[in-house]
């Protein structure tokens, strides 16, 4: 990666200005300006960002294997700490800022309509506004600081979108939820950066990369463990993954369309863009990848149990959504960082779709989200079952028209042919020479242990392939599932719910059409390898090309990985086996709840136990609870009594009869001349001067 | 007999000295004020000093924030002595003692 | 012409700080106000034999115009009856604050000590008279004789002990040069050099042809910084001196 046109490129400062500009005058003067104008001016500011982001990625991809940056500012020079308001665009945040500013106008044009009738609309949309730019800040910043900035900036507004109807205590409590516990996440975030630049002594992207691909990774290699460790917390804090996912759910207390942009499309992906971008820093500690791969195998798994039984129809995608967040996670713990990003695109294609299309639903409702008073809503709403159909198809993986399908298909691929496991056997074996893995494999040749690497490697592979193959089976049920009880059968509503039951205004079809076209398209950006013929692999396999630059792994990943020259009858069967749990998954839902409709109750009650563990989400809210809220409510009583009888009852009454006393002598000190207060400071200067000198 | 930058320094550190004691023992809030801008004043001149010493303008630039923070303190600082005055009909701290309890 | 700049020195010196005592000692703040002008004066003499003819100007429009009618206004605003002026009274605390002025001035000279070795200032001075005196016997008549640079280090890294204008103008020049020619940057050992385009251009102090006085400390360079480097901080001034004179409208007057 070469830095071009040094610092001059302005486009990406006025990609992040104008979503602020849209939220400072829709905050400032909102409350005075007509609704439509407040529409208009919070619509256009990031129409304008999505317009300039297109511009900038055109030249970008006009001039291959570079860097674009801007200097916006700059912001601290003290002595080697340099520190400026930097912006870069290069493949990875080009895709994220098209996605951001594209797949946020459609959401801010669907706003326009969905909160047409809410008093505070400016305060929405300015709210609205401000996450943009956090979110173009994140993923734009050169340095990890900026990014940091970004990340919190997002972490404030989702608390203020979440808790945006605060007059309900509920609601307001999901936002503190969701604020305090990604507090937890960033707090490990930080440490990390600070330990990150404890030993680069940077918090530049580009430099930190330099050096962790060339020779410089030796020395970074023994902190490369904990501080990817650490980012990975805060990246589970705001990514939502086990065991910080909880506020997720919770969190579909705010708008709908604040659910499909922030905790679908955008702002929850973040951890896995911040870990993508460290990708070189992340592969050279196999111990921090088998954990971001377990753990994110783990919430894959368990977070789509819980959607099988939920009978919210936000709550079902808000888990669904942590469950594909849990798969961008095994993508990047298996050093498949395309598949994570691939995965991330598709997903927050259809995933918006999907929550817009539960928007609609809701808004027709009448704010029922309860699944089970649902059902033939196609009668009424053809268009929003269409496209909630296209979405559902996507997620579910069905091969070819679901975007799902190949990036899912391209994390579990990597996932069974780990080729992290395997080149750690032929680097110590003198092989393959990959600068970064290398680095990455030093210790283990040194210590002699790398067999032993490789083979634990193989093993956390399988199990992560294993729990995502199930879980991709899961997923296409709960789906088909939430599609069957919403738009087919019978209508389960009373009277008046029907009667007012009504396709959504043109605003909202319309964001949900372009999303659905997405999601159908989406994923044809990335074939599987062998289904790419040789002339045509430039074409079929665009993504990985385009992100060539940014992720080393790429390129090994398609020469070598764990079969060897035979991989592509182990591609087949992978592609077999996820397109067999799909259709399977997509028929078990049909057959229960369209053919045997009794089928439901009768499993239930035979799994009584796995049911009602699944319904309670398996109690950690509970446990949790019980865990770190009781004990810290029993610590604060523990303190309230040691202060009331220890600390207030001896020492402060002690102390205040002995201050008292002191005081009655000292009284004359206190003058309440201020020239005679000014003196004592001169004085203790002075001396603590003198003492110094 | 050779003026170098040591001399400069130790008259700026002499006059802030000086206006220090001002600031400590004069109970006229005018005065007061006065010993403040004469504070800031030999401040001024260790900057310009640097800045000569260092042939470097950065002292100078310095040197001209300070000036207009002193204009703009002066200006509020007087505005409270007047209204100070109109309270207390005197313009002396030892009046204004509404810290002490 | 040394002998100049050490004159001018200790009269400016000497009246700075006799002025100063002045606006202590004197009873009546006019006297004291009056005094403080002088003093201003004072240090405008002093800017300028630091090079600073820009700063000087400034010190007496702003300083010693506009800040000190506002004090003199004031004065005569409030119209201070005699038993207003303050009696000589003591007290305990005044002797504490003369005391830790005095500590503090001396803590600051225990500072500057170790700045600068005098002995090295002399011989380099001493060495560049000899060479000026020596040049001059050799020079025919009516022939113009360089002044010697004269240049003397501290042991803070870029910082002089003793410079003498030629000095300074050649240093200066020769930074000029090093950027022009794209060796160094305005930015260097501040801003990091993020590219090799200077973030601002500094103004030559010299004029190339020799036909126009040295610049250093002129409105020109200082005006350049002001609207690059530093125009946030410049901006900000403004926001800072408006709200200033509001707040002092809303403090002084009586009902809005």
């Amino acid at each position: 990666m070469e830095q071009i046109f040094s610092n001059d490129f302005h486009y990406l400062g006025l990609i992040v200005l104008f979503p602020l500009l849209g939220a400072i005058i829709n905050g400032v003067f909102g409350s005075k300006l007509p609704k439509s104008v407040v529409d208009i001016i919070a619509s256009g500011a990031v129409l304008l960002s999505f317009f300039f982001s297109i511009l900038s990625v055109n030249i970008l991809v006009q001039s291959p294997d570079s860097v674009l940056t801007y200097t916006a500012y700059q912001w601290i020079y003290t002595g080697s700490l340099s520190l400026d308001i930097a912006f870069m665009l290069d493949p990875l945040s080009a895709m994220m800022i098209l996605i951001i500013t594209g797949v946020g106008f459609l959401i801010h044009l669907y706003s326009t309509s969905y909160m047409a009738e809410d008093p505070a609309k400016w305060k929405y949309f300015s709210y609205l506004n401000l996450f943009v730019f956090a979110m173009l800040l994140l993923v734009l910043g050169k340095n990890l600081l900026v990014t940091f900035i970004g990340w919190e900036g997002v972490g404030a507004c989702s608390y203020l979108l979440i808790g945006f109807w605060y007059t309900d205590d509920e609601k307001a409590a999901a936002g503190q939820k969701a604020f305090i516990v990604n507090r937890i996440g960033d707090f490990a975030f930080i440490v990390g950066i600070l330990l990150l630049y404890s030993e680069t002594g940077t918090f530049d992207y580009i430099q930190i990369h330099e050096m962790v691909t060339g020779s410089a990774a030796i020395a970074i290699a023994p902190v490369a463990a904990p501080a990817v460790i650490l980012i990975f917390i805060g990246c589970t804090g705001k990514s939502a993954q086990f065991p910080l996912y909880t506020w997720l759910p919770d969190a579909m207390a705010g708008p709908t369309p604040v659910s499909a942009l922030i905790h679908a499309a955008t702002m929850v992906t973040s951890g896995i863009f911040l870990l993508s971008r460290l990708n070189g820093l992340v592969s050279m500690s196999h111990e921090a990848m088998w954990i971001i791969a377990i753990v994110g195998a783990i919430t894959a798994f368990f977070a789509a149990t819980m959607a099988l039984v939920n009978n919210d129809i936000k709550g079902v995608l808000a888990y669904s959504t942590v469950s594909q967040l849990g798969y961008m996670f095994i993508g990047i713990g298996v050093g498949s960082f395309v598949g994570a990003v691939f995965h991330l695109m598709t997903h927050a294609f259809f995933k918006a779709c999907l929550f817009l299309g539960s928007g609609s639903v809701i808004h027709a409702m009448g704010g029922e989200q309860d699944i089970r008073k649902m059902g033939g809503l196609k009668k009424w709403m053809p268009v929003t079952r269409m496209t909630f159909l296209v979405a559902c198809v996507a997620i579910a993986g069905i091969p070819i028209i679901g975007a799902g399908f190949f990036s899912k298909d391209l994390i579990l691929w990597g996932a069974l042919s780990n080729v992290h496991a395997a080149q750690i056997e032929p680097v110590a074996a003198g092989g393959i020479q990959v600068q970064y893995l290398i680095s990455q494999a030093l210790p283990a040749i040194t210590s002699g242990s790398a067999l032993e690497i490789a083979t634990m490697a193989e093993v956390i592979s399988w199990v992560v392939y294993l729990l995502g193959v199930v879980t991709a089976f899961m997923t296409a049920f709960y789906m088909f599932r939430l599609y069957f009880l919403t738009f087919e059968g019978e209508c389960r509503a009373d009277e008046e719910t029907q009667a007012h039951l009504h396709e959504s205004p043109p605003a909202i079809l319309i964001a949900l059409i372009v999303l659905a076209v997405l999601s159908f398209i989406g994923g044809w950006t990335g074939w599987p390898h062998v289904w790419a013929p040789e002339g045509a692999a430039h074409y079929m396999l665009a993504f990985e090309h385009w992100f060539d630059p940014v992720f080393q792994t790429t390129q090994d990943y398609r020469i070598a990985n764990r079969f060897g020259d035979g991989y592509a009858a182990w591609e087949w069967g992978s592609i077999i086996v996820g397109s067999t749990m799909a259709f399977s998954g997509v028929g078990l839902a049909y057959l229960f709840y369209r053919k045997r409709p009794g089928l439901p109750r009768a499993v239930s009650e035979r799994l009584a136990k796995v049911h009602t563990a699944l319904l309670n989400k398996w109690w950690v809210d509970e446990i949790y609870d019980f865990l770190f809220v009781k004990r810290a409510i029993q610590a604060g009583k523990a303190s309230y009594d040691f202060d009331r009888f220890f600390l207030d009852g001896l020492l402060v009454n002690g102390a205040g009869f002995v201050t008292a006393s002191l005081g009655k002598a000292m009284r004359h000190l206190q003058s309440g001349d201020v020239q005679r207060y000014a003196t004592y400071i001169v004085l203790a200067i002075v001396l603590a001067l003198m003492a110094l000198l | 007999m050779e003026i170098t930058l040591f001399h400069y320094l130790v008259l700026a550190a002499a006059t802030f000295c000086v206006g220090m004691v001002g600031v400590l023992v004069r109970r006229n809030a005018i005065t007061l004020f006065m010993c403040i801008e004469l504070m800031l004043n030999s401040v001024n001149l260790t900057f310009i000093a640097f800045s000569k010493y260092r042939v470097d303008f950065d002292g100078h630039i310095f040197a001209f924030f300070v000036m207009a923070v002193a204009a703009a303190e002066a200006a509020v600082g007087l505005a409270l002595i007047i209204h100070i005055f109109r309270h207390h009909r005197s313009v002396n701290v030892d009046e204004a003692n509404e810290l002490r309890l | 012409m040394a002998i100049w700049e050490t004159v001018f020195f200790y009269i400016f010196a000497s009246g700075a700080l006799l002025t100063s005592l002045g606006v202590i000692l004197f009873r009546n703040p006019l006297y004291s106000a009056i005094s403080l002008i002088v003093d201003f004066f004072f240090f405008a003499g002093l800017y300028v034999l630091l090079s600073a003819h820009f700063m000087a100007l400034i010190q007496v429009l702003v300083y010693g115009g506009a800040i000190m009618v506002l004090f003199m206004f004031i004065i005569m605003l409030l119209n201070l009856r005699d038993d207003e002026i303050e009696r000589p009274t003591f007290r305990a605390h005044y002797a504490v604050a003369v005391a830790v002025s005095l500590g503090l001035f001396l803590s600051i000279w225990t500072v500057l000590q170790p700045l600068y070795n005098s002995e090295s200032v002399k011989t380099a001075r001493a060495a560049a008279t000899q060479q000026y005196e020596a040049a001059k016997q050799n020079a025919g008549e009516g022939e113009e004789v360089a002044t010697p640079v004269i240049a003397t280090q501290t042991i803070v890294p870029g910082l002089h002990a003793d410079i003498n204008e030629p000095a300074m103008n050649g240093l200066y020049t020769s930074k000029l040069n090093a950027i022009k020619s794209g060796q160094a940057s305005p930015a260097d050992g501040k801003y990091p050099v993020v590219n090799n385009r200077p973030p601002f251009v500094v103004p030559p102090m010299i004029d190339p042809a020799g036909k126009k006085p040295p610049k250093f400390g002129t409105v020109e360079p200082i005006a350049v910084l002001l609207v690059n480097r530093f125009v946030i901080p410049f901006e900000l001034t403004a926001i800072l001196l408006l709200a200033a004179i509001i707040g002092a409208v809303i403090i002084a007057k009586k009902r809005l």
